[in-house]
């Protein structure tokens, strides 16, 4: 690698291609110096130490794309180069014109198709564009309003040819892929590169956001002055989940998945804690094949039955609607033009990239007669690889294309091949001419359209593989755009740092609920974990023999009772082998395959925080990405020693009381915060009894050992010294861990606390009564109170606590009552197992 | 000749079903030689909401949903119809085919223009080489369409076996050609399928068709059953049906409900249950002639 003073320095364009950022004298553009300067004036390696702040962002963020949409795949984080991508002021009223004219022309041409198709009748498009196209759904034609001013977001790739030309590459209308990463990438880019951001005047994005918040609740058929939008996603399997929570949050919409949603009288209702409330506009992420799995057979477990029904009757507003992914087709490209100047009187300002569709005899027999000259792709997304090039496949596959396109050419388009404009991009620490395609966004109402004035750049090595797949797995930039006026400062950002507010009594998703409630859940049993595993590794790894320690037995018992550790490994045996000891203890620590080991527990920590990532503020959702990053770094390098291991504890400690810390900082005290606290006290408690009953009930040899290591894992060391002094005693110790309610980490405070939880939640009509978790929490609480700590410490004659088990027994099984009933009441009222029914005929004579 | 029909499906749900939701194609549809003169649709339970429409290829379809907890459901159609037997020419005396496919490839003329949809490939029917194949044994060239395709309707009623254990709605093409057996739905499928590998048009017919009881014996409650057959587009005589399940054109006996691209458009009733357990479907059809047979 080549070193230089300036970044830009080592930049050289390609020659006969053009470039986005210098003129081929070399000189910058006059719309790059500024950028030019600046970065060169910074140094390379001061410029190089905000890429690994990039990344750290975007990890912190969980900045993810799955780009196969796998379950199974890891999800991939999401790259940015630190080179932003540059458009003029005076190329973007182009851009910008052109980008509006297209929004206008594909709402005309969908109040055309889902109508009467007088395009179709009256020979401006061929029929196979709509007839033979799978994206033209029938079932949602003759449903006027969705046509007629309902919002629609699009996204379009355009690119520039080697010579300079815009052109467009292709377009999504069924949901737009991209808005969400733009806006993240702004927000990375505006804070690392903050001086040359705010030197430059570039267009904000935030208030095309604004303006689509304004247009969604624009469209809601009922309720205008408050309309409840949520947005639906596919859920965490879909690969730009992402940007499903991302946008979600920062437009303040509930997410929902389909089973969240139910229909009754044909409005599309919302299942929350309070019962069902009446959603006015679904904004949807699922693709138009999966919305209506009654209506179109597609995957049940994505879309919504009888949505279409409900939108034909006019009881919600679905956005996009349903059935825009008709002009997604690049068969499309060839006809634009002619109806263009049809619909809307006016010439189309930018062009496609140019292509052949086969389905036209001329342009059939022109492509098949120089097919070197072309790229071969299905047009209306059929099976099959994606695209075909002659150069790049056998004799045997081509002419077996060849075949497939006479037997129904309509399928086929052939692209012309065509070069890429290139933009400088970090490449392996220098500035390397990359191929550019950029993505924006464009969002169409009743009354005016709107371009987001920046978008999502994607830059790779090939021209071809780019424009072929939208550069769905290339490296991504900002798009600037600059203005020629001072630029307004707006922004929604703030609305990310704090967590939705609660608007209504009770509209919190029941499945979100759930999962709050086990978030809690397992972020408390993560932390009794480490917690226990790092009072073991600070004694182990002190000077002291760990046969001379009386606590290590106390421990290990702890956690064998709890089933972190094997009790075959570790209890009962005269002579424990260290070595076997420690490898036990490791392997419950860091093997995934074990069910309850700390990693295991950390990743249902992580799964569960990712399905309510858009409730969780950024900064709880930084600490639950600084958790999976801490474990990820220690599988790295294969299961660290026992000193490494309490430091790796300690640090867990740390981001685990961070999120707690958030939790109860920055979390609105709504129904969300009330399930996720509810989870941790459950855990809680029920951790408090397990490891009472392992250190005080069986009788020892070395008491005050065992209260130490008690008073250690239950973190009331501290309070119990200030308090009594030295003198280790069971009565007080109980008293503190027990009966205390002030102390945070006695069993009275979390049943307290469980006790005030369930008493605001909502109840409907119920409230005369007290329902049976109310009952439950009281009924332990009440016994808690009641007990005599003193009776309950004296031992029996075989020297055993049998009196404190018995009570102890007692109040966990108060607890598991309380935790079914909570999920009876509250999580699992409408079944969701669904049967899907059809009629089929049999005549025969 | 005329007919009540009368269609009664019912679910039977071991638990309550707590909601569920329909969508029936059910209504006979008035076409070329019938006219529906009376039709009604009872629900039981009540549906709480019950909407009617006319979908893209104009046949009737209702939207309903049940609300509240129920442990059947039962939906029942009587319609009254007026049939007639397929009047045309001669079939030795329609266009050769090949004419037909290049009339249907420019689409010149509106009908040809409505007909086109019909020829591409739909959900359920695919066009595929090995059934151009098939299909050529009875389109040799020149020959005239009709003709072509009666003698393909016969091939496929001797050929094919009906078997109602050997396929499901989820068989494909290709499969049913490969075992050669299957129920009308599949022949009709793949006879549709045939057609369109060629460049012709070709929709699915869903409907009834009378039994006959065996001489001497009564007819039997219920025994009818819904049937399903295709047509084929024939430019000047228009769409013309043909039952590849009991190789004929289908006459006064058969009665058309709903056509479209394959069975996903016309489905007779489709439903998603929330709850309920297992459940057991029951259909009965029956179709009573009102009046004699009405020579000529």
């Amino acid at each position: 690698m080549e070193s230089f003073e300036r970044i830009f320095a080592g930049y050289t364009p390609l020659t006969s291609c053009y470039c986005e950022a210098f003129e081929p004298t070399g000189q910058p553009r006059q719309h790059w110096i500024k950028l030019v300067n600046m970065i060169d004036a910074m140094g390379p390696e001061k410029f190089f130490k905000r890429l690994g702040q990039v990344e750290r962002m975007l990890v912190e963020h969980g900045a993810t794309y799955n780009l196969f949409d796998d379950p199974q795949e890891l999800d991939r984080p999401w790259e940015l180069d630190l080179i932003p991508l540059i458009i003029s002021a005076r190329e973007w009223l182009f851009i910008k014109a052109g980008l509006e004219q297209r929004a206008r022309l594909h709402c005309a041409i969908y109040k055309d198709l889902y109508s009467n198709q007088s395009l179709v009748n009256e020979g401006l498009i061929p029929p196979e564009l709509v007839y033979a196209n799978p994206g033209f759904l029938r079932v949602c034609t003759g449903m006027e309003s969705s046509w007629s001013g309902a919002p629609i977001v699009f996204s379009m790739d355009l690119f520039r040819t080697a010579q300079g030309e815009w052109r467009v590459a292709g377009r999504r209308a069924q949901t737009p892929i991209g808005p969400g990463y733009a806006l993240e990438n702004r927000v990375i880019m505006s804070q690392v590169l903050s001086r040359i951001f705010h030197q430059n005047r570039i267009k904000r994005l935030a208030p095309f956001f604004i303006k689509l918040d304004e247009s969604l609740k624009e469209a809601a058929l009922f309720n205008k002055d408050d309309p409840s939008i949520v947005t639906l996603t596919p859920g965490p399997s879909s690969k730009t989940y992402f940007e499903h929570a991302y946008l979600s949050r920062y437009l303040g919409y509930p997410m929902v998945e389909s089973g969240d949603l139910t229909i009754r009288d044909n409005k599309v209702y919302m299942k929350t804690l309070g019962g069902l409330e009446q959603v006015d506009v679904l904004f949807r992420w699922t693709d138009d094949r999966d919305s209506d799995p009654l209506a179109l057979r597609g995957d049940p477990a994505l879309g919504v039955s009888g949505l279409i029904h409900a939108v034909r009757t006019g009881a919600l507003v679905v956005v996009n609607p349903i059935g825009a992914g008709v002009t997604e087709s690049p068969a499309f490209a060839g006809y634009l033009p002619g109806l263009c100047r049809h619909l809307l009187g006016e010439d189309l300002l930018l062009r496609d990239a140019s292509s052949l569709w086969c389905g036209d005899p001329m342009s059939l027999e022109q492509a098949l007669a120089a097919p070197e000259n072309y790229i071969f792709a299905h047009c209306f997304g059929g099976s099959g690889p994606s695209a075909i090039d002659k150069m790049d496949v056998k004799k045997s596959d081509w002419d077996a294309l060849v075949e497939k396109i006479h037997t129904s050419p309509y399928q086929y388009i052939a692209y012309e091949k065509t070069g890429v404009s290139t933009a400088p991009t970090l490449d392996n620490g220098n500035v390397a001419p990359w191929r550019a395609l950029s993505r924006f966004f464009v969002s169409a109402d009743r009354d005016s359209i709107k371009v987001m004035p920046g978008g999502l750049g994607r830059v790779g090595s090939d021209s071809l593989s780019l424009l072929l797949t939208g550069g769905e797995d290339a490296l991504s930039k900002d798009i600037w755009v600059i203005s020629d006026k001072p630029v307004e400062q707006v922004s929604l950002l703030d609305r990310m740092e704090k967590t939705l507010e609660i608007k209504r009594g009770g509209d919190l998703p029941s499945r979100i609920a759930d999962n709050l409630l086990w978030l809690g859940r397992y972020i408390e049993r993560a932390e009794n974990q480490v917690r226990l595993y790092r009072s073991m590794f600070k004694k182990l790894s002190s000077e002291t023999p760990y046969m001379e320690m009386p606590e290590i037995p106390v421990l290990l018992k702890m956690a064998a009772d709890r089933g972190f550790l094997s009790a075959d490994k570790v209890l009962g045996r005269e002579n424990l082998n260290l070595f076997e000891m420690q490898d036990e203890i490791l392997e419950a620590v860091f093997d995934p395959q074990r069910p309850a080991s700390l990693i295991a527990a950390l990743g249902h920590v992580h799964r569960t925080a990712k399905s309510v990532r858009d409730r969780l503020s950024l900064d709880s959702w930084r600490v639950v990405m600084r958790l999976e990053h801490t474990l990820k770094k220690s599988d790295a390098e294969q299961w660290l020693q026992v000193s490494e291991t309490f430091d790796l504890m300690t640090e867990l400690l740390i981001s685990l009381s961070a999120f707690s810390g958030l939790a109860m900082e920055s979390i609105t005290r709504g129904l969300g915060w009330r399930f996720m606290d509810m989870g941790r006290r459950i855990d809680r408690a029920d951790h408090i009894i397990g490891v009472i009953k392992s250190a005080l009930v069986e009788p020892v040899a070395d008491q005050k050992a065992s209260l130490e290591a008690l008073l250690e894992i239950l973190d009331s060391a501290m309070t119990y010294r200030s308090r009594y002094r030295t003198s280790l005693q069971v009565p007080p110790a109980l008293d503190l861990l027990i009966a205390d309610e002030v102390n945070p980490r006695s069993l009275a405070f979390q049943l307290a606390a469980l006790t005030e939880h369930v008493d605001s939640l909502p109840r409907g009509n119920e409230r005369k009564f007290s329902s049976p978790e109310e009952k439950a929490a009281l009924r332990s609480l009440t016994a808690v109170r009641l007990w005599d700590l003193n009776g309950l410490c004296e031992p029996d004659s075989s020297g055993r606590r049998n009196r404190l088990e018995e009570v102890l027994s007692s109040v966990e099984a108060g607890l598991n009552d309380f935790a079914m009933h909570v999920t009876q009441h509250y999580l699992s009222r409408i079944p969701t197992t669904q049967h899907f029914t059809s009629l089929y005929p049999e005549g025969k004579q | 000749m005329k007919y009540k029909v009368i269609h009664k499906t019912s679910y039977e749900y071991s638990e309550p079903a707590a909601l569920s939701q329909n969508e029936l194609c059910l209504f006979p549809r008035d076409a070329q030689r019938q006219v529906c003169e009376s039709k009604r649709l009872t629900i039981r339970p009540k549906p709480t909401v019950l909407e009617s429409r006319l979908d893209f290829f104009g046949n009737h379809v209702h939207n309903f949903m049940v609300q509240q907890p129920h442990q059947t459901l039962a939906v029942i159609t009587e319609s009254v119809i007026q049939t007639a037997d397929w009047e045309g020419p001669d079939p030795a005396s329609t266009a050769p085919w090949e004419s037909i496919r290049e009339r249907l490839a420019s689409h010149e003329n509106p009908e040809d223009l409505a007909a086109c949809q019909f020829v591409y490939p739909s959900d359920f029917v695919s066009p595929s080489k090995a059934l151009a194949a098939y299909a050529k044994e009875s389109f040799t060239p020149g020959r005239p369409a009709l003709e072509a395709a009666l003698d393909l309707t016969a091939r496929i009623f001797t050929e094919f076996k009906y078997d109602k254990d050997a396929t499901n709605i989820g068989t494909p093409l290709q499969e049913v050609l490969k075992i050669k057996k299957g129920v009308c739905q599949d022949f009709a499928h793949l006879q549709i399928g045939c057609l369109r590998s060629l460049g012709l048009a070709a929709r699915y017919v869903s409907g009834y068709l009378e039994t006959i009881p065996p001489p001497g014996k009564q007819k039997l409650t219920g025994a009818d059953a819904s049937h399903a057959w295709l047509a084929v587009h024939i430019p000047e005589l228009g769409w013309v049906d043909l039952d590849p399940t009991n190789n004929m054109i289908p006459g006064r006996r058969h009665i058309t409900v709903a056509w479209g691209r394959d069975y996903g458009d016309v489905t007779p009733a489709k439903g998603v249950v929330w709850g309920g357990g297992a459940h057991n479907l029951i259909v009965g059809v029956d179709v009573i002639p009102l009046e004699n047979e009405n020579p000529g």
